[in-house]
């Protein structure tokens, strides 16, 4: 089991793993759980190298740098935390469960959506009471369910299947206000690492490929496949699409869903170029580590179909093979 | 002839002949011999003599003669081997030995000398020839010189000859090493100039070659192919320093058209630098490699997409410029160019030639605009007086009244100015039109058309004064009769029994006008006045205008009844479309129009869709909310694009084309609106898991 799906770390979360992301630094990872609790893990060394408890489920987690990090957690609270001390301070609150939660290197805060239809930006470094650390409140159409960053830019999904796309620079208003092409609710947004677009997946085993260029050229190129289902008997049975984490080097992607597996994606050339072998249950997330070598996959029960008896919550680490996640190289005309 | 031995022993042997013939005769006078017996006898003994010294003599001639022509065989063969080698033969006289035999020793000697040269002379040519042999191999390949070992021609001449044929190849050799080596430098300048490896190359012409220590292949096919090799390099180098100079080139000039920054440029200096460069001068490793060339096309590729979107920045804020120059001067896009498609195909010139047009066009209209907002105000400040004159407290005294009654005063005098007014700009719109050929447009609808429904409305509202004046005086007449009859009773003002609640000394809200006088009960007329006070305005209000506009345009287009006020409609929108702006809820120009007009055509559609709610409703319960997996889905979504993608059968560890199909644009047909009503039932499972559920305050 352990080549085939990576080396599962030990001490797992005991519920279910809302997010797991690697560091910009080194391989540790940070995961958040509906154990209420964040966890802050040396995948290489396979050690459990703190934890911090919250009063309610945390649904997402994200870097600061390699000594702190962020939590967003359903009792609608922020959290900063320190890996060194093992404190934790609260940046301050939303009225609702905060869904998710982003760092911008670009723009040095912190910014998070949230089920109270409202995204927030923060300024981590204002420690000396709330008013200062709160940037700005961002109403929007509907409960955040994603958030993404690549620069500047920051893609926010939420239920509705609205997107709205902003500057960084200037939150008053988004840049773009769109529709997922999508039918069905979105579930992961990620921009591509060049910057130029997201990728989008919904609840139906589908993924949507967009760009940011509103000209023809650049939208004529947007295209949706589909993926994560099963064939049975002559109909599809589709799959939820949790989670997509792109290559830090090769621009590729993976996607991981409710039916166990994680595919890897060449979306210039329109091709899988992996599937990992299944996964105990749903894969409720995925990280790349900074150099792309590992891959982090939380199969966790999403609870798509309710309570009901699932598999243990694990996490895989598995190094990624140069082969699986580079694109292959395209022909290119001699020149005559 | 007879050896000085042999002599003494004939001597010998007379002396033992006559002893012997004195003994017979002793024996014979013994046996007494007849004389003639003896006679006979010694006849007998003579003639054997004879015979054997005949015999003798015979064989010594015999043996003479066989020496004399060995001697002369030697002396021809030493004669063709003097000719041979083309050596004078010496000459010789057998006489001069002495005896044959001895001649013939020294012939015999001779012509073994001779042999021996002959040998030597055999070996260094087949050496010399040997030579020549693998040279012309090396230089010509399997082409073999046609030399070959002739035995009747050794001469030192020909050997000569021969050794010069030889140091003539062995130095076309030499040539050909330093050409071969001259032709691998320039081979491997050029393979590292285009990231090409020389030993492939080297070893696709001669394989041998791969190895620096052996000797060099030099043969012509070699050279040929080293030749051909370079040539193509080259020609490739050629092409691809052709293609990097027209990248470079391309890339300069965006750098100047964007004023790319200097870092940004310094990656690709060393490709700038060689705009102009020859060929010769491009001899870094590795400048012209496919990677170097795909990098810097790469780069182009990205600064033209750059370009193109700051291009299309540029022509949008050209065409914001437009639109704004069009606001101003209450021109429609429309009416400039004919359709508002059109607009978003114009390239910049085109639009900067619109702009001039625009503002030439704004000059001419700049003086009837500048009545029209007289007029405009004035009938603003008919509207308030209207307003005015029907509030029952207008005179009580307060804080600022007096002001109010002033502006009341002005009013006034303004109003009865209009009528003037009204025909001054008539006249002028008309020659303006006259001299144009076209008509006068204020916001898309003709003026005098404005005008004259003003005017109208005017005599209309003018005639129902006439009338409520008459029959107030009738009503006094009744009311003094009445008196007369039973008695004096309240006056007719307080009759309301309500009293207004506004206070007097306050300017009616601007937002009342829009209900206020009858005049302006059409909405046109009111988003008009609206916007002639802009200063009163914030940017909210403004938007509210052009959205005004907007529905007013499409409602009359789609022949909804007009009846169906603007506002009424405006409403329907704020409830039914989350796009629309929300009270204080900031929205850029660009995103509301576009909002704007899908939100038109949804509330249209909506409008007449009614009766289909109910089902489409139904069908997004089960869109909206996400599928309890698994869920097995009839495949709808890819039932509206054409469906190219054949399904792949998973299999692992392979890479597999995606199942992609073109999901549908954005705009949606009803479910877009459909997923409005529906949204209270969609949950995310992590919402249903923890439980949440949208508290009133945020369900909308």
């Amino acid at each position: 089991m352990a080549s085939a799906t990576g080396r599962e770390l030990s001490n797992p979360p005991s519920d279910g793993i809302s997010n797991l992301r690697f560091s910009n630094h080194s391989d540790h990872l940070l995961v958040s759980s509906w154990d209420k609790s964040v966890r802050l893990y040396d995948a290489s060394a396979n050690v459990l190298r703190g934890e911090f408890m919250h009063s309610g489920p945390v649904l997402d987690c994200c870097f600061h740098d390699d000594s702190s990090g962020f939590s967003a957690a359903a009792d609608n609270t922020v959290r900063r935390l320190v890996f060194s001390s093992n404190k934790e301070d609260i940046l301050g609150k939303h009225d609702a469960p905060v869904r998710c939660v982003e760092y911008s290197y670009a723009a040095g805060q912190l910014i998070t959506g949230s089920w109270d239809k409202t995204l927030k930006c923060w300024d981590p470094r204002g420690a000396s009471g709330q008013e200062r650390t709160l940037v700005g409140t961002y109403p929007q159409p509907e409960r955040v369910y994603s958030l993404s960053l690549v620069g500047h830019r920051l893609v926010v999904a939420t239920a509705g299947r609205h997107v709205n796309i902003y500057d960084l620079r200037n939150m008053s208003q988004p840049e773009q206000r769109r529709e997922s092409s999508l039918k069905y609710q979105t579930r992961c947004v990620r921009c591509y690492p060049n910057g130029t677009g997201y990728a989008l997946s919904s609840v139906e085993g589908r993924v949507a490929m967009e760009f940011f260029d509103l000209s023809e050229a650049s939208q004529t190129k947007k295209y949706a496949f589909k993926c994560h289902r099963k064939s049975e008997a002559g109909r599809d049975i589709v799959y939820p699409v949790n989670a997509i984490a792109f290559h830090p080097i090769y621009g590729t992607f993976a996607t991981g869903g409710c039916d166990g597996y994680v595919n890897v994606w060449d979306g210039n050339n329109k091709k899988r170029l992996y599937q990992y072998s299944k996964y105990p249950t749903s894969v409720a997330a995925l990280s790349f580590s900074r150099d792309g070598r590992l891959l982090a996959v939380a199969s966790s029960y999403t609870f798509e179909e309710g309570p009901k008896p699932h598999e243990q919550d694990a996490i895989f680490v598995r190094s990624v093979n140069e082969i699986e996640v580079k694109p292959k190289p395209k022909v290119y005309p001699p020149p005559a | 002839m007879f050896s000085n031995r042999s002599s003494g022993q004939f001597g010998q042997q007379e002396t033992t002949c006559h002893m012997l013939l004195k003994e017979l005769q002793i024996i014979w006078d013994e046996l007494g011999e007849s004389d003639s017996q003896r006679d006979a006898m010694l006849l007998e003994i003579e003639q054997k003599c004879l015979d054997l010294y005949r015999k003798k003599v015979d064989e010594a001639k015999l043996c003479r003669a066989q020496i004399q022509q060995e001697i002369a065989d030697y002396l021809e063969e030493i004669a063709s081997i003097c000719a041979a080698m083309a050596e004078q033969p010496l000459h010789f006289d057998p006489k001069s030995c002495g005896s044959l035999k001895q001649a013939r020793e020294v012939v015999g000697s001779q012509l073994e000398e001779m042999q021996k040269q002959k040998t030597e002379r055999k070996k260094k040519f087949s050496e010399v020839l040997y030579q020549l042999k693998i040279i012309s191999s090396e230089l010509y390949g399997s082409m073999v010189v046609n030399e070959f070992l002739d035995e009747n021609n050794l001469s030192l001449k020909r050997l000569e000859e021969l050794q010069k044929q030889l140091l003539q190849l062995q130095c076309e050799k030499t040539n050909r090493l330093k050409q071969v080596s001259d032709q691998l430098n320039t081979l491997n300048s050029l393979c590292s100039v285009l990231g090409l490896d020389i030993k492939d190359k080297i070893f696709d012409i001669c394989p041998t070659m791969v190895n620096a220590a052996m000797t060099k292949d030099v043969s012509d096919n070699t050279i040929k192919n080293l030749t051909h090799e370079i040539q193509s390099l080259r020609e490739v180098k050629i092409h691809r320093m052709q293609k990097l100079q027209s990248l470079a080139g391309a890339l300069l000039e965006m750098w100047d058209l964007m004023d790319t920054p200097l870092e940004e440029q310094q990656k690709f200096h060393h490709v700038t630098c060689k705009t102009a460069a020859l060929e010769s001068e491009f001899n870094e490793s590795k400048m012209l490699s496919i990677d170097s060339v795909i990098y810097v096309e790469k780069e182009v590729e990205r600064l033209q997409e750059l370009k193109s979107t700051k291009m299309k920045e540029l022509l949008l804020k050209k065409k914001l410029e437009l639109e704004e120059i069009c606001r101003k001067t209450h021109l429609t896009t429309q009416t400039v160019f004919p359709s508002q498609h059109s607009l978003e195909l114009l390239d910049y010139d085109q639009i900067e030639h619109l702009i001039t047009k625009i503002k030439e066009e704004a000059l001419s209209r700049k003086e009837i605009l500048d009545k029209v907002e007289k007029w405009l105000a004035a009938c603003q400040e008919e509207s308030w007086l209207e307003e005015y004159n029907r509030d029952d407290n207008r005179y009580n005294a307060g804080r600022g009244a007096h002001l109010v009654l002033k502006r009341a005063e002005k009013a006034r005098a303004l109003l009865s100015k209009i009528p003037g007014m009204v025909e001054a700009i008539i006249l002028k719109v008309k020659a303006w039109e006259e001299e144009r050929g076209v008509e006068f447009l204020y916001d898309g609808s003709r003026l005098i058309s404005m005008l004259e429904d003003y005017s109208t409305l005017r005599q209309e509202k003018e005639s129902e004064r006439q009338r409520q004046r008459d029959q107030k005086k009738l009503q006094g007449q009744l009311t003094a009769e009445h008196e007369t009859l039973f008695g004096s009773k309240p006056s007719p003002s307080s009759k309301s029994g309500i009293k207004a609640s506004r206070c007097s000394t306050g300017i009616p809200s601007i937002r009342k006008f829009s209900v206020g006088g009858a005049i302006l009960q059409d909405p046109r007329h009111a988003s008009h006045i609206q916007q002639s006070s802009k200063k009163s305005y914030n940017t909210n209000q403004k938007s509210s205008i052009l959205r005004n506009k907007n529905t007013n345009h499409s409602t009359q287009f789609s022949g909804h009844s007009v009846k169906k006020s603007a506002y009424s409609a405006e409403k329907g929108i704020e409830i039914q479309s989350s796009l629309t702006r929300k009270p204080l809820y900031p929205v850029s120009p660009v995103v509301l129009s576009i909002a704007n007009i899908s939100n038109i055509q949804e509330n249209q559609r909506k409008l007449q869709s009614v009766g289909t709610q109910a089902i489409l409703q139904k069908s997004q319960m089960v869109a909206g909310t996400p599928p309890s997996m698994p869920y097995i889905s009839g495949d709808e979504e890819n039932m509206t694009p054409k469906n190219m993608a054949l399904p792949v059968p998973t299999t692992p560890l392979s890479s597999a084309p995606m199942l992609t199909a073109t999901t549908p644009d954005s705009v949606y047909s009803g479910s877009a609106a459909a997923s409005k009503t529906s949204q209270a039932c969609e949950y995310s499972f992590e919402e249903m898991r923890a439980g949440f559920t949208l508290p009133k305050t945020y369900a909308q």
